[in-house]
C-alpha cells in the first residue's frame, strides 16, 4: 500500500522526533512521522525532567542548553499546551571532600562560560532548601537551571505539528529506506510506502539499526537508568538537585570503586514535579535493552535519597521502572546530514539530555533540512526565528 | 536472602489449600499474606485480640477459614504475615516488605495465589463518601464486626450481592434494597446453569429469603444511574435497563439511601504474575488479561505455578481446587511425591474442579458487565481517582489517537497514581473500546511495574545500609 508522499519522514516519535517534525512542519515542510510504538513510549517517558545548564559538558552542549532553555520559556504558548515548565534552579551537592574539589572545579568552568552559578555552604544550601541533610559540605546554584513535564513536551510537539498538516504513523515500524542513485527514495513501513527525499533518523536507542538500512554506522548505545517515583506529596523541594555523584560518573570522573565489572553506577538526580510526586533517579549502567529493574539498583538509590533528604524515609514509593538513554561513544549527540546518502539526516544519542536539548535539535534539524546548515555545531545560525 | 521450597503468595482458600497440601509433602513452605491475618478476604478473620461469643454469627465462611487455618498453623509452614511481596528480584525470587523491613526470599517453586478485588464501575457520584465497594462493607463486617450506617443500598450484578447483604444483616444493618441489573426473567432463562451445583443454589435462595423477610426490597433488571450528595450520599439513582444493560427512558427514580455497596463483579490480582514474566492470554468474562497455565497450574514461567482467583474469577470452590492441584504438581517437581500419589491425588481433585470451573463459568456470563454501564459515564465523572482524570479527558486522548492504555496514560495519567491502574485500567480499556470501535485487548495489558503496593522508602534505604555492612 502506498501513503501519502512527505518532503521529510520523521523516524521515531520521542521527544526529539517529535520536535524534529514541528520545527519541520513549521518551517513549510510536508512531514510524516513514523513510531514503531507510541508517542514517547520509550526513552521519553522513562527519563528525568530536568533542564540543566549545570550538567552540560562545555562547549557546543552547554550552549545548546542555553538556546534550547530560551525556546522553552515560550514553548507551551507557542503549543498550546501547558508543560509545567518551571524555572526554580538547580543545586548541584557534594557530600565528601572528593566532591567538594569536583564540584569547585565545575563551578569554574561553568564561569568561565558565562554560567551564573554560586558555590553555597552547606549551612547555606539547607537555608535555601531545608529539606536537605544538615551533613552537607556544599551545593552549587545556578538559578537558570529549570524542569517542566518531559510527557506533555512531546505530546504538545505532536499536536502542533499534527495541525501544521504533519501526519502521524504510530504502531507503524520502518522496514527498510529505498536509496536510488545515491538519494534516500523512499521509507518502507509496516503500513505501506512512503515517498520522500528526506528521512531523519530520531530513532533513540535504535538509532543504529535504522542506519543500518542505508549503509551507514551510526553508534549508539543504550544505557539503562532505573528511577524511582513517589507518591505526590506536599512541596518539599524546589528546583533539581544532582548529588556530585551522579555528574562525576555522567561526565568520566566516578571514582574507580564506585564502579564495578557490569559498568554500573548511580547518584542522586532528583525533584519534585507539578503533581507532587518526587522523581529520584539514577543509575548508569550498560545492559543492552533489557529495562528490568534491579533489587540492588533500587535499595541503593533509596539509601542515597534517604540520605540526601531524610524526611522522604516516610514517603511511598509507588513506582519503579527502568529507561534506556541513547549514549554515544563521545557523549555528544549525533545531529547533522550524513555524507551519503543524500536526504538522510541523524538526530539522535542524547543519552540524558534529550529533554533539555529536543526544542533546539528540532530546529537544528529544520535547518539542516531546509539546506541552510550542516550540522548542530552552526546552530546558531538557526537558534533565532 | 532467605531460601524456601516452595513459597505461596497469599493466604485465601487458594493459597491456604496450597499450603496445607505442600506441607504435607515435606516440602519447605514459607506461605505469605499482605494482611495481619489468614484467610484473606473470603475465610476474613477478626482481629486476634477481638473475643468471639458466637462464632456462628461470623457466618460460615470464618468457621471453615479456622479449619484450615488450625491445619495450616503447624510448624512445617513458615507463615509470614504483614509481608507484602512488592517486586520480583530474580529467578523465582521474591522482593517482600514484612512489617516496615524489606527483605528477599528465593523459592524454589512459586505458587502465585492473590486472589481478586472488586471492579469498579463509574458513575456520577461514585467517589462520594458513603459509595463503598461490597467487597469494603464485606471487610467491614467480617473483620471489624462494623456496618455501614443508615439506609445501604446494594447495587450491582451477581450472587455476590446475596451473602454480603446477609451478612450485612447479621451485623445489625438495614438494608434499603438489593439491586440487580440482571431482570428476574433474564435469571429464570439462565438458572438451569445453577442446577450444576444445587447446594449453592439453595444457599442463595436462603439468603434471598432472609433479606426479604428483613423488609429490604428486592429489583430485579435495574442498576444505579448517580450517587447523590454533597459531602456525602445521601440518595441514590436507580433506573431499569433492558438485557444489554441500557437505562430504558423515564424508568429512572430517586431512592434516599446513606450508604451505596457496589458489586459488580471481580478483577483477578495478576500484578506478581505479570512481575514473574508469566505470559497471558485475554478472557474478558474471567476478568482480562490472565496468566496462562497448563493443566497442573503451572505458568509459562517454570516452577512459577498459580492458583484461584489470579487464574481467572472462579470463586472459593475454584481456589480450593487450584491450590491442591497447583501444591500436588510443584511437590511432584520437587521429587517430593511419587507418581502414585500424584495420581490419586490429582484423581481426587479434577472432578471437583472441573465442576466448580463449570459453575464458575456459568456465573461469568450470566452476570458480567455490559458495555452499555461504561457508554452511560458522563464525560465529567472521574475514572482514575488517583489522579483525578474523568471519563472525557480518557475519550479525547483515544479520538487523539492513544491506541493502548500506555497512551492514555502518558496523554491523561490515568494510571499512573499510588494503585497504578488497578482501579481504573479496566475502565479506561472499556471506555478506549467503546469510543474507537477497537475490541478492550487492542488497548493492552496494564503494565505493571514494581512496587505492587506502595512501599516506603525509608524501608528500601535501610537495605542498601544492610548491603553496605555485609560487603
Amino acid at each position: 500500500m502506498k501513503l501519502p508522499t512527505a518532503d521529510a519522514v520523521v523516524v521515531g516519535g520521542g521527544i526529539i522526533g517529535s520536535a524534529a517534525a514541528y520545527y519541520l512542519a513549521k518551517a513549510g515542510f510536508s512531514v510524516a512521522l513514523v513510531e514503531r510504538k507510541g508517542i514517547a513510549s520509550g526513552t521519553s517517558s522513562a527519563c528525568a525532567d530536568g533542564l540543566l545548564l549545570q550538567t552540560k559538558a562545555p562547549g557546543a552542549k552547554l550552549a545548546m542548553a542555553r538556546a534550547s532553555i530560551r525556546i522553552y520559556q515560550q514553548l507551551g504558548e507557542e503549543l498550546g499546551c501547558d508543560l509545567e515548565f518551571r524555572n526554580e534552579g538547580g543545586m548541584i551537592t557534594a557530600s565528601n571532600e572528593t566532591e567538594l574539589n569536583y564540584v569547585r572545579g565545575l563551578v569554574e568552568r561553568l564561569r568561565g562560560e558565562g554560567i551564573p552559578v554560586e558555590l553555597l555552604s552547606g549551612k547555606a544550601a539547607k537555608e535555601l532548601q531545608p529539606a536537605l541533610c544538615s551533613d552537607l559540605l556544599a551545593s552549587t546554584y545556578c538559578p537558570l537551571d529549570c524542569h517542566l513535564n518531559p510527557l506533555r513536551v512531546s505530546i504538545g510537539f505532536v499536536g502542533a505539528a499534527k495541525r501544521l498538516g504533519a501526519s502521524l504513523y504510530v504502531g507503524t515500524e520502518v522496514t527498510a529506506i529505498d536509496v536510488q542513485h545515491g538519494r534516500v527514495a523512499g521509507v518502507l513501513t509496516t503500513r505501506g510506502r512512503i515517498d520522500t527525499g528526506v528521512v531523519v533518523n530520531a530513532a533513540g536507542v535504535w538509532a543504529s539499526h535504522i542506519a543500518r538500512m542505508v549503509g551507514q554506522e551510526l553508534t549508539v548505545i543504550p544505557r539503562r537508568g532505573q528511577i524511582l517515583v513517589t507518591e505526590a506529596v506536599r512541596p518539599m523541594i524546589r528546583g533539581r538537585i544532582i548529588g556530585a555523584r551522579y555528574l562525576m560518573s555522567k561526565l568520566g570522573k566516578a571514582a574507580p570503586s564506585e564502579e564495578n565489572k557490569s559498568s554500573y553506577s548511580s547518584g542522586m538526580i532528583f525533584g519534585q514535579q507539578a503533581s507532587g510526586n518526587f522523581i529520584v533517579g539514577a543509575t548508569r549502567e550498560f545492559v543492552g535493552e533489557d529495562t528490568s529493574t534491579t533489587y540492588e539498583a533500587v535499595t541503593d538509590l533509596a539509601g542515597q535519597m534517604v540520605q540526601l533528604v531524610p524526611a522522604l524515609a516516610n514517603v511511598q514509593i509507588i513506582r519503579i521502572f527502568a529507561g534506556l538513554r541513547p549514549a554515544t561513544p563521545d557523549g555528544a549527540p549525533v545531529i547533522k546530514r550524513f555524507s551519503g546518502p543524500d536526504g538522510f539526516v541523524a538526530a539522535a544519542g542524547h543519552e540524558g539530555d534529550g529533554i533539555c536539548l529536543a526544542p533546539i535539535t528540532g530546529r537544528v534539524v529544520a535547518g539542516i533540512v531546509s539546506g541552510r546548515i550542516h550540522d548542530y555545531h552552526q546552530f546558531e545560525l538557526v537558534a533565532d526565528p | 536472602m532467605i531460601t524456601t521450597d516452595i513459597a505461596i503468595v497469599g493466604s485465601g482458600p487458594a493459597g491456604l489449600a496450597a499450603a496445607i497440601e505442600a506441607a504435607t509433602s515435606g516440602a519447605r513452605v514459607v506461605l505469605l499474606d499482605e494482611h495481619l491475618r489468614l484467610g484473606g478476604q473470603f475465610f476474613k478473620q477478626v482481629p486476634s485480640c477481638f473475643t468471639i461469643e458466637d462464632p456462628s454469627r461470623l457466618g460460615k465462611e470464618y468457621s471453615v477459614g479456622q479449619e484450615f487455618i488450625r491445619l495450616v498453623s503447624s510448624d512445617k509452614v513458615d507463615l509470614w504475615l504483614d509481608s507484602l511481596v512488592w517486586g520480583v528480584a530474580g529467578d523465582r525470587t521474591l522482593a517482600i516488605r514484612r512489617g516496615s523491613d524489606c527483605l528477599q526470599l528465593k523459592a524454589e517453586k512459586v505458587i502465585v495465589a492473590t486472589g481478586a478485588y472488586d471492579r469498579p464501575v463509574p458513575f456520577p457520584g461514585w467517589t462520594l463518601p458513603g459509595v463503598i465497594t461490597a467487597g469494603a462493607a464485606q471487610t467491614l463486617v467480617k473483620n471489624q464486626w462494623m456496618v455501614p450506617s443508615g439506609r445501604v443500598l446494594l447495587v450491582g450484578s451477581g450472587p455476590f450481592q446475596l451473602p454480603v447483604a446477609h451478612q450485612l444483616l447479621q451485623g445489625g444493618a438495614k438494608i434499603a434494597a438489593v439491586v440487580e441489573s440482571l431482570s428476574f426473567s433474564g435469571l429464570l432463562r439462565t438458572s438451569l446453569g445453577a442446577l450444576g451445583r444445587p447446594d449453592r443454589g439453595l444457599e442463595g435462595l436462603g439468603y434471598w429469603l432472609e433479606i426479604r423477610r428483613s423488609g429490604a426490597q428486592f429489583l430485579f433488571g435495574h442498576t444505579i444511574i448517580e450517587a447523590i450528595g454533597e459531602r456525602e450520599v445521601r440518595a441514590a439513582v436507580i433506573a431499569a435497563v433492558d438485557d444489554a444493560g441500557r437505562v430504558k427512558p423515564g424508568s429512572e427514580r430517586t431512592m434516599e439511601v446513606d450508604t451505596i455497596c457496589t458489586a459488580f463483579g471481580f478483577l483477578p490480582s495478576t500484578q506478581v504474575t505479570s512481575l514473574l514474566g508469566c505470559a497471558d492470554r485475554f478472557d474478558e468474562e474471567a476478568g482480562g488479561f490472565l496468566p496462562t497455565h497448563d493443566e497442573y497450574q503451572e505458568t509459562s514461567v517454570a516452577g512459577v505455578f498459580v492458583a484461584g482467583e489470579t487464574s481467572g474469577i472462579g470463586g472459593s470452590d475454584v481456589a480450593l481446587a487450584e491450590g491442591r492441584l497447583a501444591a500436588v504438581a510443584a511437590a511432584w517437581q520437587f521429587g517430593r511425591l511419587s507418581q502414585s500419589d500424584v495420581d490419586s491425588k490429582l484423581a481426587a481433585i479434577r472432578p471437583k474442579l472441573q465442576a466448580a470451573r463449570r459453575f464458575a463459568a456459568y456465573l461469568q456470563r450470566t452476570f458480567g458487565p455490559k458495555p452499555a454501564a461504561f457508554e452511560r459515564i458522563p464525560d465529567d465523572t472521574v475514572v482514575c481517582r488517583c489522579e483525578e482524570v474523568t471519563a472525557g479527558d480518557v475519550r479525547r486522548a483515544v479520538l487523539d489517537g492513544a491506541d493502548s492504555l500506555k497512551a492514555v496514560k502518558i496523554r491523561t495519567r490515568a494510571g499512573m497514581g499510588p494503585c497504578q491502574g488497578r482501579i481504573c485500567s479496566s475502565t479506561v480499556a472499556t471506555l478506549a473500546s467503546l469510543v474507537s470501535g477497537k475490541p478492550v485487548e487492542a488497548f493492552g495489558a496494564p503494565s505493571v511495574r514494581p512496587p505492587v503496593k506502595p512501599v516506603r522508602l525509608g524501608a528500601l534505604a535501610d537495605q542498601a545500609r544492610e548491603g553496605l555492612r555485609r560487603s
